[in-house]
């Protein structure tokens, strides 16, 4: 080997030594540096964002600096923070729920968000009890809290009782959602013998809901383990491809209404899931007037119960207004705040009860409902199941497109049984553990 | 006033024209490797620096081991294919095989027509509803880019897109060897292997060697196959390097995407710093 070469190797070698093992660990702090800025950027759709802006400049006497993406399109807020996420600056409030190209998970592990946990732990003023933890806890990644979901959807499944009736579904046969999966396949043929039958659920791809309901492991990022539990997997796959094989087809319809009752009425579809309690009490509504309804979530294999989470809000790591980002943050979780919301449920306890009493005193014989349709108002016991149903949530987690997607493209062969279980598990799992390691 | 002689007035001319490119080289190419060096030893969008942590896990990780074995394996398999096929094609049609230039043509369209198209090709072929599979009975179907052929079909598609521009590398080289030493050598009684050889293959080397960069520059390109034929997450066969960097961009890990790229860099550039050298070394004896 010539001096040159030994020379350089010898340098890079040298170079080396200070970077090895040696990497610094900073202490957990709240960072509560005074600063007078705050930069927020307002995605697609955000006009509650817009309304917080004004509650935070008002109550903190901060000059938010808005970037006012919501008129674009759905994609815009995504593509411009990611970039200058990855760039390393960006606006100091995030909101990932709105980063569709990013998994949220990936994203905690990349050490792109504060974490928030000691932030709230040493606030007096923050009451821990005030919230659905089992939903907070959707945005931890190894004990940090680096996503706050602000709100969440749970799977209530409206339904009409005499519709239930005439095909022969109950409720109290259900035992998971393997079993659900089963019984409404087995209703099918009823179904179709019955005028107007289209499908059994209110959406045509309904697979990520169930498979989030399910509360099927299938990444754990705890364990860096991918499909954790082979057999509750393939319990789960087997009678979803029994509800494919006879209640899903491409032309279904979507369920482009709020409500579904009158589609439910006309035995068009007969579960219907909605994301907004708007919906859920306006079907109710109809459908008490109509021969009554029936609700009911589904659980998993041991009886726990799956939501999911709606919008989510983080603060930029590198933020240097990260105790302004964090009173922003909290304002968004207020209670004022997630009243005033519409869409998905409040992940504050008090929030949740004063709209779903909101929504008992709207859904009333006095509103106008389209088509026609009377409504009779729900009581207060009935109110009370809702909001002990929504309250139900044992375990909460974030929706990952891409999870879902990977996992339904390696099984639809399986699904149109064009190839066997075992080969497309194989090729789910391998995806799956080469998605978890990167 | 100080005059320049004409080697100054050269090399300032010569550094005005290259200016422009070398511009372009700082600002598109040297000062983002720089970035991307710097970021591989620091946590998350922070600045906060992370020593080697990143290579470690990086190096640590099997989806970085198996993207790195695939891209080698593909190399090691793909490289040696493609340049002794379009040597061999180069060589029938320099034996003045007729219609030559028709060949020439028809053989270098696929490095022509754009890549979602020769994918789209494949896809016909070797789909679960593929022409290939509708030869085959009901009970041997495979789909074959989503199982372990889905390496063979790569390296297929590798060598049927690239061996069209290496074939004309080759003619030109063998174009470019006097027609005097085939005669001499024919007239010392060679047979076809020897002239092969010991004049054909010695005075090919230059050519050789630029087929043999392009062809390692083109195997490390391949993703853009794999990823049109099979997605983000293809069969773990295919998995490339360029997948692990592409994913972990979309998933905004900057640190292992910088990581990676930078292992990349080290490992083209020992080769192509190795072959150098062996050119040099080569070039040297036969001088």
């Amino acid at each position: 080997m010539s001096c040159k070469i030994k020379a350089t190797m010898l340098s890079l070698l040298i170079l080396a030594i200070p970077f090895s093992g040696c990497s610094k660990t900073k202490s957990v702090s709240v960072d509560k540096t005074p600063t007078q800025e705050l930069t927020v950027y307002i995605p697609f759709g955000g006009s509650d964002v817009q309304m917080a802006i004004n509650n935070y400049e008002t109550t903190y006497h901060i000059k938010v600096t808005t970037v006012d993406l919501s008129g674009e399109n759905y994609l815009t807020y995504s593509n411009r923070v990611s970039a200058e996420l990855l760039a390393g600056n960006g606006p100091d409030v995030i909101f990932p729920s709105t980063l569709y190209t990013m998994n949220p998970y990936k994203a905690m592990s990349n050490n792109l968000f504060l974490d928030l946990k000691p932030y709230f732990d040493q606030d007096t003023e923050w009451k821990s009890a005030d919230y659905f933890q089992p939903i907070l806890n959707a945005g931890f990644y190894k004990g940090k809290q680096y996503i706050v979901p602000m709100n969440f959807s749970l799977p209530v499944y409206v339904s009409s009782t005499p519709g239930l009736k005439a095909i022969g579904f109950d409720w109290k046969t259900v035992t998971d959602m393997p079993s659900f999966l089963r019984q409404i396949s087995a209703a099918v043929p009823k179904a179709q013998q019955i005028s107007g039958f289209s499908q059994m659920m209110n959406y045509k791809y309904f697979y990520g809901d169930f498979l989030m309901q399910s509360g099927l492991n299938l990444l754990d990022y705890t364990q860096m383990k991918a499909c954790a539990d082979p057999k509750a997997i393939r319990s789960f796959f087997e009678s979803y491809k029994s509800y494919f094989k006879t209640d899903y087809r491409e032309d279904r319809v979507i369920n482009t209404d709020n409500m579904g009752y009158k589609h439910v009425l006309a035995n068009e579809y007969y579960f219907c899931s909605f994301f907004d309690m708007q919906s859920l009490f306006g079907t109710a509504s109809v459908l008490k007037t109509n021969g009554g309804y029936t609700l009911s979530v589904p659980r998993d294999s041991s009886g726990k119960i799956h939501a999911i989470t709606g919008n989510t809000v983080a603060v930029r790591a590198n933020s240097k207004n990260k105790w302004n980002a964090y009173l922003f943050v909290k304002l968004l979780l207020s209670e004022d705040f997630q009243t005033a919301q519409f869409l998905y449920n409040p992940v504050n306890k008090k929030a949740l009860a004063a709209s779903i009493k909101k929504q008992q005193d709207t859904y009333t014989p006095s509103m106008h409902m389209d088509g026609g349709y009377i409504c009779t108002k729900l009581s207060d016991e009935e109110t009370q199941t809702i909001i002990n149903q929504l309250s139900s949530a044992d375990n909460c987690s974030i929706y990952d497109s891409k999870v879902m997607d990977m996992t339904y493209e390696s099984m639809l062969p399986y699904f149109q049984d064009t190839k066997s279980y075992d080969d497309c598990y194989k090729e789910m799992q391998s995806k799956l553990s080469l998605y978890l390691d990167e | 006033m100080k005059t320049m002689n004409l080697t100054q007035r050269e090399a300032r001319d010569g550094l005005l024209y290259a200016a422009v490119p070398l511009l372009g080289f700082a600002v598109f190419f040297f000062v983002p490797f720089l970035i991307s060096f710097v970021r591989s030893f620091q946590t998350g969008i922070s600045s906060e620096f992370a020593g080697l942590d990143n290579y470690i896990s990086v190096f640590q990780s099997n989806s970085f081991r198996l993207a790195a074995g695939n891209t080698f394996r593909f190399m090691l398999v793909g490289v040696p294919a493609i340049i002794l096929f379009s040597l061999a094609v180069a060589l029938a049609l320099d034996a003045g095989l007729r219609s030559s230039s028709l060949f020439r043509t028809v053989f270098l369209m696929p490095y022509v027509i754009p890549v979602a198209s020769s994918v789209m090709v494949f896809q016909i072929l070797f789909e679960q509803s593929g022409i290939v599979n509708t030869l085959l009975p009901p009970a041997e179907r495979v789909n074959f880019l989503h199982s372990g052929s889905a390496f063979a079909i790569l390296v297929l598609l590798y060598i049927w897109k690239n061996f069209g521009y290496n074939m004309i590398l080759f003619a030109s080289g063998l174009s470019q060897i006097p027609h005097e030493y085939y005669e001499a050598a024919k007239v010392d009684g060679a047979n076809g292997f020897r002239i092969f050889w010991h004049i054909t293959l010695p005075l090919l080397t230059p050519t050789f060697f630029f087929v043999f960069i392009i062809s390692i520059v083109n195997s490390f390109k391949v993703y853009r196959e794999a990823y049109a034929l099979s997605g983000a997450y293809p069969d773990s066969s295919i998995y490339m390097l360029q997948h692990f960097m592409n994913n972990n961009f979309v998933n905004l890990n900057y640190q292992r995407l910088s990581v990676a790229s930078n292992y990349v860099f080290l490992i083209i550039f020992l080769l192509v710093f190795l072959l150098y050298r062996f050119q040099k070394r080569t070039g040297d004896n036969q001088l």
